[in-house]
């Protein structure tokens, strides 16, 4: 059982497209846990929500791709830019005009992208393990085509279409004990696992596949720097400097480009709030009080 | 002396009356302390003044009426107008448009007609025992006597009377500093308050009570509902000035919030500091947080092992030990980092051995200087010099504060750590570390029975407050080690109706033998010694010294006329003497034979190939000459408690027992004590040489998670692949 259920769960359509929401407490601000990959769902939050909850109030949202959201094939509908209308819907749908914004992984990059085009939406952003065009992608990533059929199966070679299909869950257990690097993180990891075998591999390719702003400015690089800029409310950018998903330079180039203090998490893994909820929680909790001064 | 100076001071005169103000440290937000009733003046923000005083501008000012400022004989001086228009004007003379502004008692009820008035002025507000008379009645005590009729008595709260505070000022002082300190063991505080009491008079205080100000209850609710600004209400529930349904009503008015601090009484800022000031700190930083920066967290297991070791800097024995503790402490923890918390001139031997400085190490206020300012003839009276260490100890201790919030170390060490050990016990919520107290001497005892009856008092009342501190929080120390055996210690009480000092240390500390820098066994042949030291043989070779302080001159300079004399019968005789860093060797009298040095590197090498020595009772270098066995006669500080006591406690267990007296150390008495010395045969009992690793072996069973003497067992074993697999 969950330390916290939601006190009210509902769902938004969009293209025909459900996505899935939950509400916890009632206080302010709102803080918006965002989705990261649809390799897992809003679970990730499990470790923030029953303490958020006592605060603030608390929306989450499962991506499309996982958890009580839809699972369309069409790569169009995992484009970045389709999660930000997610977020805003789910807004929305629960009269929540402004919200803290919260992401790790590509929920970081949400969170960016809703800061920079919906100011008037976002009170603040925390970004931990962000992807962002910025910084470099880790060297390991760079060696094997995800396209391709591979003669090896070993370590990052398993990012690979073929091998998804091959043997999800081994990738799974890849991509989640690369997620956490820390030592003694089997629960966290067998968690995910079980998260990743909620969805499939061919829901996973389409978000592979998908093309969206991020890929734009991939494209583009000379204006991702100008995007950051464009950010003016608070963030804080939080990453650990033994990320082995995201570069730790992403994370420093995010903060140089923004301006936003960085904590470093010295040997700290991908999924930070997943692995050291306390200290990410206060950390958290210090952002949203400094920018949201409590009466 | 003060923790803190001020870096500006200077007067704002208005209408004739000139008012003093101090301005200590810079950067926004300022921070203004507001004065009040003029029986008392601006040093009683002084432990706040140090701790805020780091992070940016404090304004201070004296009321007029007290202090440096002006006491004016017309009653309208003292309106309240009056004393808002002085914060205006002394905000203006410092260059400061905007504060958070700071008050108790009337301070509270100039502060909220000036943020009602001035609003652009205030960032926000703090309230001590809002003294805000309309608000709510007034204490049923305080109704019960007329303030102006001649009464028949002048018992309690009568004493609150024109007539008896004419009569009688420094009874009514005492009086009112009483029940403003009504907690257990707050003599410090209270005699503060009747020193500032009493450089005012009477007549100043009465001129102020008929002054006109804020007084029906329409005209305060009025002013406190005007408030905009943040408002914060710090009310002691057992105030017996100010009701606690004043700070509960300006609370309502205000929509500010209100701490109520238990068991509390009028003057929390001085009783409850480190309390107050977080609380502020808190307070200032919801209002304005500070600029957030880039911050280092390390996930608990990567972590490296880290020590801070708190070295007492009174003397520089302490730090000799210090350092062969940590020695022996990172061979048992391998890997730990220590980290120095020390001062000059402590940190100088750090420095040279190669220590680690915590880098915030110099924002201490100094202790050494306190010292020196002590210090006159052979005089140092060193309990009532600690004593007045009061606000050193609010301010060392904030900044302890802080820097162990920034870093989260494994463990917390203190050699006389006092500051430390007395805060953490009035604080215990703020302990986040393993902590380790060590000390070579346990409690007080007076150096004056007969002739200081208040001394006797005093030093009994702040052995109780220990003892009753170790009580309520026996865990609060992990461990608490005696630098020694028990049989070291006074075998007495430690007061009247206290409990004896060596049967209370059996309960409350581990003892682990008196710690040498040296291992004794290499030090056994003077001769041997003398050639390597450039002294060569055939001479009588005698030794002075006085420690690190200045307060030895006067017994240097009886040596060296003492000395002289010896040379009549023993012409051969040569004297090393060691003046210490802050006496000029060349301020003492030239005698053939006497060579005088400011510093001697390992002293102790030096000591120990002497014919004989005359010293200061520091315990360090007494328990030097034991060590090495040489004849030596002792001179304690004639107003040095630990010397007095406690370290010839000690030297008497060891079998030395030369104890000379000040006053009747005359230079003849010199020269016969140093002529039956040489030569003479001494029969001490050995010092122990494992001190330091049995130290070592208690502190890192708490870093390592077992007992004393066994290893510690280290996962060994391979981390498991970091692939799960989940089939």
């Amino acid at each position: 059982m969950r330390p916290r259920y939601p006190d009210q769960e509902g769902y938004i359509e969009r293209g025909g497209v459900r996505t899935a929401y939950e509400i916890y407490g009632n206080g302010t601000p709102t803080v918006l846990f965002l989705p990261a990959w649809a390799i897992g769902h809003s679970r990730f939050w499990k470790g923030q929500i029953p303490y958020f909850a006592r605060h603030y109030r608390v929306i989450t949202f499962d991506p499309r791709g996982n958890g009580k959201s839809g699972r369309p094939l069409d790569p169009a509908a995992y484009a970045d830019t389709e999660y930000v209308a997610d977020a805003l819907a789910v807004m929305d749908e629960t009269q929540t005009n402004r919200a803290v914004m919260v992401g790790f992984s590509m929920g970081g990059w949400l969170a960016a992208i809703l800061a920079a085009h919906y100011p008037d939406r976002v009170l603040g952003a925390v970004v931990t393990g962000s992807i962002s065009p910025l910084g470099q992608m880790l060297p390991e990533r760079t060696v094997n085509r995800f396209d391709e059929p591979l003669e090896i199966e070993e370590g990052w070679a398993k990012h690979n279409r073929y091998y998804w299909r091959k043997d999800y869950r081994g990738f799974l257990e890849f991509f989640y004990s690369k997620m956490f690097t820390e030592p003694h993180s089997t629960k966290q990891i067998e968690d995910g696992v079980s998260w990743g075998l909620e969805t499939t591999p061919e829901v996973l390719i389409a978000t592979h596949d998908s093309r969206g702003f991020s890929e734009y400015l991939k494209e583009h690089l000379e204006e991702a720097l100008p995007f950051y800029r464009s950010i003016h409310c608070p963030v804080l950018v939080i990453h650990g400097d033994q990320d082995a998903i995201v570069s730790y330079t992403r994370g420093i180039a995010i903060a140089e480009a923004t301006g936003a203090p960085l904590v470093t998490i010295v040997g700290g893994g991908h999924h930070n709030f997943g692995r050291d909820p306390v200290k990410t929680n206060l950390l958290l909790r210090e952002f949203i009080d400094r920018i949201c001064p409590q009466s | 002396m003060r923790a803190r100076y001020p870096d500006h001071e200077g007067y704002v005169e208005r209408d004739g009356v000139k008012v003093f103000y101090e301005v200590f440290g810079e950067g926004e937000p300022a921070l203004l302390l507001m004065p009040t009733w003029p029986i008392i003046h601006s040093r009683m923000w002084k432990g706040q003044v140090p701790y805020f005083a780091r992070y940016s501008r404090v304004i201070t000012f004296d009321p007029r009426g007290n202090g440096r400022s002006d006491r004016p004989k017309n009653p309208l001086a003292y309106a309240d107008d009056e004393y808002v228009a002085d914060a205006l004007g002394v905000m203006k003379a410092a260059g400061t448009e905007r504060a958070f502004v700071v008050g108790l008692c009337p301070g509270v009820r100039w502060s909220v007609q000036l943020a009602a008035k001035y609003p652009e002025s205030v960032l926000g507000l703090v309230a001590i025992a809002p003294g805000v008379p309309g608000l709510t009645p007034p204490h049923a005590h305080r109704q019960q006597f007329s303030f102006n009729d001649v009464l028949d008595t002048d018992e309690g709260w009568a004493k609150h009377n024109r007539h008896y505070m004419l009569r009688d000022y420094q009874g009514y002082a005492e009086w009112h500093s009483n029940w403003m300190m009504i907690e257990p063991h707050s003599t410090k505080p209270y005699d503060d308050l009747i020193e500032w009491a009493l450089q005012t008079n009477a007549q100043t205080l009465l001129l102020t009570v008929e002054a006109p100000g804020l007084s029906t209850k329409d005209e305060a609710e009025r002013v406190c509902r005007q408030i905009r600004c943040p408002v914060l209400i710090i009310h002691g529930d057992r105030d017996l000035c100010q009701p606690h349904s004043r700070a509960e009503r300006l609370a309502e008015l205000t929509g500010g919030k209100l701490v109520t601090l238990k068991g509390a009484g009028h003057g929390p800022m001085a009783r409850h500091p480190v309390a107050v000031n977080l609380l502020m700190k808190d307070f200032i930083n919801s209002v304005l947080p500070p600029e957030p920066r880039h911050v280092t967290w390390h996930h608990a297991l990567t972590r490296p092992k880290r020590a801070i070791f708190v070295s007492s800097s009174i003397g520089l024995g302490h730090i000799q030990r210090d350092l062969a503790i940590a020695r022996e402490l990172r061979a048992l923890v391998p890997g730990l980092e220590i980290d120095w918390w020390a001062q000059h001139p402590v940190t100088e031997v750090l420095k040279a051995a190669g220590e680690t400085i915590h880098p915030q190490n110099h924002l201490q206020a100094l202790e050494s200087a306190h010292w020196e300012e002590e210090a006159s003839q052979h005089e140092l009276h060193a309990f009532y010099a600690f004593r007045r260490m009061d606000e050193i100890f609010v301010a060392n201790f904030m900044l302890f504060h802080d820097i162990t919030r920034e870093t989260p170390y494994d463990i917390w060490i203190g050699d006389e750590s006092w500051e430390v050990d007395y805060f953490l016990h009035e604080n215990p919520e703020l302990k986040t570390a393993p902590y380790v107290f060590l000390t070579d001497v346990i409690g007080f005892l007076p150096v004056d029975p007969e002739g200081d009856p208040r001394e006797v008092t005093l030093c009994a009342d702040y052995n109780a407050e220990m003892i009753e501190q170790r009580a309520r929080y026996p865990r609060l120390r992990d461990l608490s080690l005696y630098i020694g055996e028990y049989d070291e210690l006074p075998d007495v009480p430690f007061g009247p109706g206290l409990p004896n000092i060596r049967d209370w240390a059996r309960d409350w500390f581990t003892p682990v033998g008196y710690v040498l820098p040296f291992d004794p066994l290499e030090y056994q042949d003077p001769a041997k010694l003398r050639a390597r030291l450039g002294y060569g043989t055939g001479y009588p070779l005698l030794f002075a010294a006085v420690g690190g302080t200045g307060v030895g001159r006067n017994l240097l300079e009886r040596v060296v006329d003492g000395f002289a004399l010896l040379r009549e019968t023993m012409p051969d005789a040569r004297m090393v003497m060691v003046t210490g860093p802050r006496i000029e060797p060349n301020d003492l009298p030239e005698v053939p034979g006497l060579e005088k040095r400011a510093y001697v590197h390992n002293l102790f090498e030096h000591l120990a190939c002497a014919d004989a020595a005359i010293v200061q009772s520091g315990l360090s270098t007494t328990m030097e000459l034991v060590a090495t066995r040489r004849p030596f006669a002792y001179v304690p500080l004639r107003k040095h408690w630990e010397q007095q006591n406690y370290v010839t406690y000690r030297l008497r267990h060891y079998g030395a027992r030369n104890r000379l007296e000040y006053a009747d150390l005359t230079p003849r008495r010199v020269a016969e004590t140093l002529q039956g010395l040489v030569g003479s045969r001494v029969g001490y009992r050995e010092v122990p040489r494992d001190s330091a690793r049995r130290a070592a072996l208690q502190i890192a069973g708490l870093l390592s998670g077992t007992r004393p003497g066994t290893q510690s067992s280290a996962v060994t074993r391979q981390p498991v692949d970091a692939t799960v697999r989940t089939r």
